[in-house]
């Protein structure tokens, strides 16, 4: 049964939710050796470590008793272990007397508290205007406004920060050799990147449509705002944000030079707003991510800080692809600076190189 | 919040000594896993009693709790006598919170 929950875990750990935030979790078993069999007991006192680290991250509980005046003669609980894991090491193995013990550290998905207390950061790049020809001076001027304001309603939002990069350029060709934008400039402009972080950019179409019909002649001022959310880490393509609206243009009778309607108010605010709900629905449950800005010795130095909702005390992981073993460490966040925190590597191997990525853990 | 439960030895399976200590402890934790399910979720309880010419002739009561526990410590796992093994196990505060603002939870 023991062997079967063990598989039961392993295989769950596979299948893990993308969103999820991790803990680390402690663990510790125990099994009685048989005979001189210690090879065994350590397989079964691992299990039972892991089967321990799995129920502290979640355990249903089901019992009942039954009682009469000559005491109780019926008593049942169960409890059902569910669990996770990314990977776990073994921090202590030893015999004990007649026992093996394994102590593990493990680090558990934990879907709970995952989508609060964080703010990723998003970098807004360009965002071109295309006026179909023949459109009043007026409503280009509206929509260039609205435009200019396109930050301060973004700035709204609560699980993202918005870094306004609009007077950036867009880099040619960027996509071909895998650069971001905001690499390049920042370089020039000798600023940290956001590089753990998002980039939002695309295009506003402005146009107008005629729905004439047999009496009146109707024509309308379409507004489409088209953005892409990237991944500037993976450069990546995350998301597609596609808000339209409509004004009221001309209204008038066939035959009439009168118009009911000829100069529409465009007002784009709106759609930015649906913007940043989108935005909050697409980034508020996905981890909340660092660069590694430098790394000397155990001591690490995170791309971000208090304004991203990290706090002293709280736990990053940095997962490092390519190495056989022990390819994970944990940071614990000691200081946190407004933009910036750092914190010690809590295991001696394997060491984090800088640029490395870490994921809030919570 | 903390609870403790109590397993005894020589009523477990096994066939050393040391295997029944070890699943004594797993009784005892289960136990006190159980308490704490009915400190957060509380119980469903149920009684029955009747009373034939002045005297009590049948009692009953049943007890049935269901409940999610996360982050549960092991405070301490100790013999308290000879033959019986008790566990202490604590939930921290915050995740005893979290736990109730998710409501009693429905199993299938």
């Amino acid at each position: 049964m023991r062997v079967l929950s063990l598989a039961l875990v392993l295989i769950l750990g596979c299948v893990g939710s993308v969103y999820a935030g991790y803990r680390v979790v402690q663990g510790e078993g125990r099994a009685a050796i048989a005979g001189s069999d210690i090879a065994s007991a350590r397989k079964a006192a691992l299990a039972e470590a892991l089967y321990d680290a799995a129920g502290k991250l979640q355990t249903k509980v089901r019992g009942f008793s039954v009682q009469s005046a000559s005491g109780i003669f019926r008593e049942e609980s169960s409890a059902l272990v569910e669990g996770r894991f990314k990977g776990y090491h073994i921090v202590r193995e030893e015999r004990q007397g007649s026992a093996f013990m394994v102590s593990i550290e493990a680090i558990g998905e934990d879907d709970q508290n995952s989508c609060e207390g964080k703010r990723v950061d998003i970098d807004v790049r360009h965002i071109g205007v295309r006026v179909a020809p023949g459109l009043q001076g007026h409503i280009v001027q509206s929509v260039n406004e609205g435009l200019s304001r396109a930050s301060s309603v973004l700035e709204q939002g609560v699980s993202f920060r918005i870094s306004d990069q609009r007077w950036l350029p867009k880099l040619r060709g960027a996509e071909r050799f895998g650069a971001s934008d905001n690499d390049y400039y920042s370089q020039l402009m000798g600023e940290i990147p956001s590089a753990a972080g998002y980039s939002l950019s695309g295009t506003i179409v402005v146009e107008r449509e005629r729905r004439d019909n047999l009496i009146a002649n109707v024509t309308d001022v379409s507004v489409t705002i088209s953005l892409k959310l990237r991944d500037n880490f993976s450069g990546a393509h995350v998301a597609d944000i596609v808000k339209r609206v409509k004004f009221a243009d001309r209204r008038s009778i066939f035959g009439l030079d009168e118009a009911f309607i000829s100069q529409p108010k465009v007002n784009i605010e709106p759609l930015f707003d649906e913007v940043r709900i989108e935005l909050e629905r697409i980034l508020a449950c996905r981890p909340l991510r660092a660069m590694v800005l430098e790394a000397k010795g155990g001591n690490l130095l995170l791309s971000v800080g208090q304004e991203h909702g990290v706090a002293a005390g709280d736990y990053f992981l940095v997962t490092l692809p390519g190495s056989k073993t022990n390819g994970w460490q944990i940071v614990r966040i000691d200081d946190v600076d407004v933009k910036r925190s750092s914190g010690k590597a809590l295991k001696p191997s394997p060491v984090v190189p800088g640029k490395s990525l870490a994921i809030l853990m919570r | 919040m903390r609870a403790i439960g109590y397993a005894t030895v020589s009523i477990q399976p096994g066939r050393s000594t040391a295997q029944k200590q070890l699943n004594a402890i797993r009784a005892a934790k289960l136990a006190a896993m159980r308490e704490l399910a009915e400190k957060l979720y509380g119980a469903n309880v149920a009684g029955q009693a009747s009373v034939a010419e002045g005297r009590i002739v049948n009692d009953l009561l049943r007890s049935e709790v269901e409940g999610l526990i996360r982050g549960a410590r092991v405070v301490s796992i100790q013999p308290v006598r000879n033959d019986v093994y008790q566990a202490e196990l604590e939930i921290a505060a915050e995740e005893v919170y979290a736990l109730r603002s998710r409501g009693r939870p429905v199993f299938q």
